[in-house]
């Protein structure tokens, strides 16, 4: 490729004038001096010749006479030339008759004359031969009376051309120097007749560019080539102000539909959206108004039941319409899911939460339906999901509870296991799989693919048999692939199938990773028939590092023990309920062997069975777990057991006391509320809650609008408020509000108020705290979770009602609320976890508090106290943690007797704790 | 050369009388008067008769200067009015001063052997010094006589003779 000039024009027209007048100026010369240099040779050689001739007639009386001597002297006169190197005299017969060397060599005559290629030295005619520049050698015969009496040879070396040469060369570049400025100086003036007319053209072109003005012509000055490109220039500007024109008219003319286009675009936009808001609206609507009947249904259907006066068939049918109502609502909100998901209205809430927790949560949530159908179900997670990631956790526990209720209702006997998976690098690849594994009827192949198309079930015939609208597994497939993930199923018919999806759920690097460790080296018997649960718990146990042996049954339990040494295991775990020998009888008779009668027991049972008479344990530490186990609480369940085992049977309470057994004697209970205001303005809602309340025993007043609530409000008092939210007028809502100013403005104690909503979209709990009100109740509810509300709100109100009298409740009422305010409808009961987590710490702790009082073990009492105090107020047990930190003071400085008079005022309070929190749990 | 070769039947044996006689009139110039009674030959005159003599007899019909010679003897002095050259013989010794004073004053060039010629009043003497021919000049007999003799011919004659010049 060429190298693109930077020269301007105006810079090459210059060079190329100097250059080509330089060059012809140097050929010339050169040639001049050429011609000069030889004309100058040739008469200086002509010189030499006329020289010669005249030597050469002084010689003619010597050649005559033999006088070689006189010859001599004669050409020895030549020797005033330079130029003349050698002169050879040659008588009539051509011999050298004198030799006469100038130059000062020695050559022979004979080789100067090879040299020159001579043979004939007589020659009668002159002659002048040259070699080189300036060799020139000179033949001149000598005549006497018309006779040549012999010839002159002369040899010379013209020197002299040299110097002639020199000043030439001088000359010449003098000339050219003057000759380059004279053509510099000339050029710069012819170049304005070229560069003119094109520098006129480079401004019009570039004013073009500028001003974008197609109108713009360049002068004209010549008819040259320079003139017919200024024409070109000319037309194109001419051509391109006419395309120019016809551009803006198009682009006007398409500006015209694209707006139109626009505006259509904007109208269908604005009608879609229209569309959609009316459609969404639609569905809280359809939601209230199809749970305000069901919820007379229900409520209604579940009073019948509950009746006296019926007889066992009328009891029967009271049963079916409330199953059957049951059943309706659940397709109902599986529909207005699916609508959700349809419309593209659900979107999922990112949040940090625990895989391991949402899973157990699902597990326990459907844990009494099989086992009640004599199903195991079990959950093996690897130790190292124990991390918090985010994602949207309500709806992964509804895909979770979707597949497990699915096994649970197509398995009718065996087990049903969930795993869960994961690669390990969450920051390449944070995608988690999930299986459920059933042993029940199996999927046909055929049906695998379309199982989780909408509407879509295994077939007619199943249908029939297993109630359900297939609306399930439809939403799980769409929340999964909210999730970036997808599911899929395998089957073997009659074998069983497994069902698995795949979560894309980022770890959150925010979140400490709590590491829980237990004590090194802990050795463990586990005795259980199931493999699948022995393979579960060894699971976790691995992750602490336990190093645990297996029997599958008592008998195989003791003969292990048999050959063991004393102390070889720190702690058992034993299934109560194991063909042949039950687990508590097995526990019985270990603690009645010497070897091994201390040794910690931890029991695990069904959560639905009743936990069994076991007084043959008291005698060692025994805790107790419900099946199936939860990580969680079995850390906490060993951690007590091996790092305190010495205390006084560690009892591990149930963390999730929905326990059948427990809520059904609770309901008989009466409720510690005695009256309440029922603020409702629908007849069957408030017939259905006024009729749950009276079997409750509660009085109730009811209230049919916002106006009449605030206005009996102020003037009555009342325990609770039930408060309907979707009211005309004043709404729930803003009622709350109202009355929590109006409390506030006149020093009045606070009232709990409970919402009742219908609308089961998304935000109402958030709208209902933020409105002032305390607890949610979603409609339709049972009685049971009616009374559970209720009984809730009885300890805050007693405190409340207390406050006159003592200075400080037990229970700080905003720290309960705030952890309340954690739990979300349909969520993990995450209170009940805080509080089973203070009850298993804080018996470990006053246990060492209470044993370093007694060994008179300050920093002991301090430590102890010190943690105590801190999950004391997590809980809102405020005033006992103030008594906490008077006893870690007093242990800090030194005033040991002061500090156990208050560590035992510290015990007495912390039953008292215990209690309160005890009541709280069960209402939450 | 080969016209000089061709030319070598007249050329008298090196070193005689005749061989020197030629050589030397090649540089002597006469006035033209001179050969007005000779019809343009150059008249070679004898006088005397003598071994020297003899040879130049044959260099009758030979040319000089262009023109043809003619050899021409004579008995007595005063028939030497139409000769250019006059070779006087050893033998003319006692009648010399006659015989150059009846040519004294004309454009006659005087050429003898004999010892002292030119002493005497002669033009060119021709000598032999140890066997080597040469020949003296007398430049003030010639001049008086209006012949030129070449200064070439004078330089020779300085160089092989011993006090010839004058």
């Amino acid at each position: 490729m060429r190298r693109k000039s930077r020269l301007s024009v105006a810079t090459r027209l210059r060079f190329i004038v100097v250059y080509a007048s330089v060059v012809a100026l140097l050929v010339g010369s050169v040639l001049y001096i050429w011609g000069e240099v030889f004309s100058l040779r040739r008469s200086l050689a002509q010189h030499l010749l006329t020289l010669a001739t005249t030597v050469g007639a002084n010689t003619t009386a010597a050649l005559t006479f033999s006088d070689r001597a006189d010859a001599r002297n004669v050409l020895r006169s030549l020797g005033a030339d330079p130029n003349i190197r050698a002169v050879t005299l040659y008588d009539a017969a051509g011999n050298v008759f004198v030799d006469v060397d100038l130059s000062g060599g020695n050559a022979s005559p004979r080789d100067r004359l090879l040299s020159w290629g001579i043979a004939n030295t007589a020659a009668r005619e002159p002659s002048i031969l040259f070699q080189g520049l300036t060799r020139a050698h000179i033949h001149v015969p000598v005549l006497l009376d018309g006779e040549q009496v012999g010839a002159v040879d002369v040899d010379a070396e013209l020197t002299q051309l040299y110097a002639q040469l020199k000043s030439s060369l001088r000359s010449m570049l003098l000339g050219l120097l003057l000759a380059a400025t004279l053509a510099f100086v000339l050029s710069l003036r012819l170049q304005s007749t070229i560069l003119t007319p094109l520098n006129n053209l480079v401004r019009a072109v570039r004013k073009v560019r500028q001003s974008k003005n197609f109108s713009i012509r360049a002068e004209k000055t010549s008819d040259d080539e320079i003139g017919a490109l200024i024409d070109g220039f000319n037309e194109m500007m001419a051509e391109l102000y006419v395309y120019k024109n016809e551009l803006e008219k198009l682009v006007g003319e398409r500006t015209v539909q694209l707006n139109a286009a626009v505006a259509e675009a904007r109208e269908a936009l604005e009608r879609a959206r229209a569309a959609s808001r009316a459609k969404s609206e639609f569905l809280a609507r359809m939601s209230h108004e199809i749970r305000t009947p069901m919820n007379g249904v229900l409520g209604i259907a579940e009073l019948l039941r509950q009746s006296t006066t019926l007889d066992e068939r009328q009891r029967r049918y009271a049963a079916t319409i409330q199953q059957s109502g049951n059943a309706l609502l659940d397709i109902i909100n599986d529909i207005l899911d699916f609508s959700k998901i349809e419309a593209g209205k659900l979107e999922l809430h990112v949040e940090p939460f625990n895989v391991r927790d949402i899973v157990e949560d699902a597990v326990d949530i459907l844990a009494e339906r099989a086992h009640s159908k004599g199903l195991q179900l079990f959950c093996d997670m690897p130790s190292d999901i124990e991390k918090s990631v985010t994602g949207d956790a309500q709806r992964l526990r509804q895909i979770v509870i979707n597949l497990i209720s699915n096994a649970v209702k197509f398995t009718e006997r065996g087990e049903v296991k969930i795993t869960v998976q994961h690669s390990g690098s969450d920051f390449f690849d944070p995608m988690y799989r999930f299986e459920v594994v059933d042993t029940g009827i199996g999927i046909k192949p055929e049906s695998c693919s379309t199982i989780f198309e909408s509407f879509a079930q295994e077939d007619t015939s199943t249908t029939r048999r297993h109630e359900g609208t297939g609306l399930g597994l439809a939403i799980s497939k769409q929340l999964v692939e909210l999730m970036g993930g997808e599911i899929g199923v395998t089957s073997i018919l009659g074998v069983g199938s497994t069902f698995y999806f795949t979560a894309r759920l980022p770890t959150d690097t925010a979140a400490a990773r709590e590491r829980q460790e237990l004590p090194l080296r802990t050795r463990m018997l586990l005795v259980d028939d199931s493999a699948t649960s022995r393979e579960v718990l060894k699971h976790h146990l691995a992750a602490w590092s336990v190093r645990v042996t297996e029997a599958v049954s008592g008998s195989q339990a003791l003969e292990i023990l048999d050959k063991a040494l004393g102390g070889e295991f720190d702690v058992l775990i034993i299934d109560t309920q194991m063909p042949g020998m039950d687990g508590v009888t097995l526990a019985t008779m270990i603690r009645n062997r010497g070897d091994f009668a201390g040794v910690p027991v931890l029991m695990m049972h069904p959560v639905s069975a009743a936990i069994p008479d076991a007084t043959g344990l008291n005698d060692g530490p025994t805790a107790w777990l419900s099946k199936p186990v939860r990580r969680k609480h079995l850390h906490a369940a060993l951690t007590a057991l091996l790092v305190d085992p010495g205390a006084e049977q560690a009892r591990i309470p149930q963390a999730a006391p929905q326990s059948a057994a427990v809520a059904e004697t609770e309901v008989r209970t009466a409720s510690r509320i005695q009256r309440v205001l029922l603020v409702e303005d629908n007849p069957v809602n408030q017939e259905v809650a006024q009729a749950m309340l009276n079997e409750l025993g509660v009085e109730v007043v009811s209230a049919w609008s916002g106006e009449e609530a605030l206005e009996k409000l102020k003037t009555d008092h009342f325990e609770v408020v039930l408060m309907d939210c979707q009211m005309p007028k004043l709404d729930g809502y803003a009622t709350a509000t109202l009355y929590r100013t109006w409390e506030q403005e006149n020093s009045r104690g606070r009232t709990p108020i409970v919402a009742l909503t219908a609308n089961a979209l998304s935000g109402d709990a958030e709208k209902c705290f933020a409105a002032g009100m305390d607890r949610y109740l979603s409609k339709p509810f049972t009685s049971e979770q009616l009374h559970s509300v209720l009984q809730s709100c009885a300890s805050v109100s007693m405190t409340t009602a207390s406050e006159v009298t003592r200075k400080s409740a037990v229970l700080d009422p905003s720290a309960l609320g705030r952890i309340r305010a954690l739990h979300k409808p349909g969520g993990p009961n995450l209170f009940a976890k805080v509080v089973g987590l203070y009850f298993s710490s804080s018996l470990a702790l006053t246990d060492a508090i209470r044993a370093a009082a007694f060994t008179r073990d300050a920093a002991g009492i301090r430590e102890a106290a010190h943690a105590l105090k801190s999950s004391s107020a997590n809980v809102g047990a405020l005033q006992f943690a103030e008594l906490c930190k008077e006893v870690e003071m007093a242990a800090a400085q030194g005033q040991l007797d002061f500090a156990r008079a208050l560590v035992d005022k510290l015990l007495l309070e912390y039953k008292h704790v215990l209690q309160a929190l005890d009541a709280q749990n069960i209402a939450a | 050369m080969l016209a000089l070769v061709g030319a070598a039947y007249a050329v008298p044996p090196d070193g005689s009388e005749a061989a020197l006689l030629i050589k030397i009139g090649k540089f002597v110039h006469w006035p033209d008067a001179a050969f007005a009674r000779s019809h343009g030959a150059l008249q070679l005159c004898i006088l005397g008769a003598d071994e020297a003599a003899a040879t130049i007899d044959s260099l009758d019909g030979t040319k000089l200067q262009d023109r043809v010679i003619a050899v021409v003897h004579l008995s007595g002095a005063e028939e030497s009015s139409g000769c250019q050259i006059i070779f006087i013989s050893r033998s003319e010794g006692e009648r010399l001063g006659q015989a150059l004073s009846s040519v004294a004053h004309s454009p006659v060039l005087t050429v003898s052997d004999m010892e002292g010629f030119i002493a005497r009043g002669g033009m060119i003497g021709l000598t032999t010094v140890n066997g080597k021919r040469g020949f003296e000049i007398n430049r003030a007999a010639s001049s008086r006589a209006g012949l030129t003799i070449g200064a070439q011919l004078m330089q020779i004659a300085a160089a092989g003779t011993q006090g010839g010049k004058r």
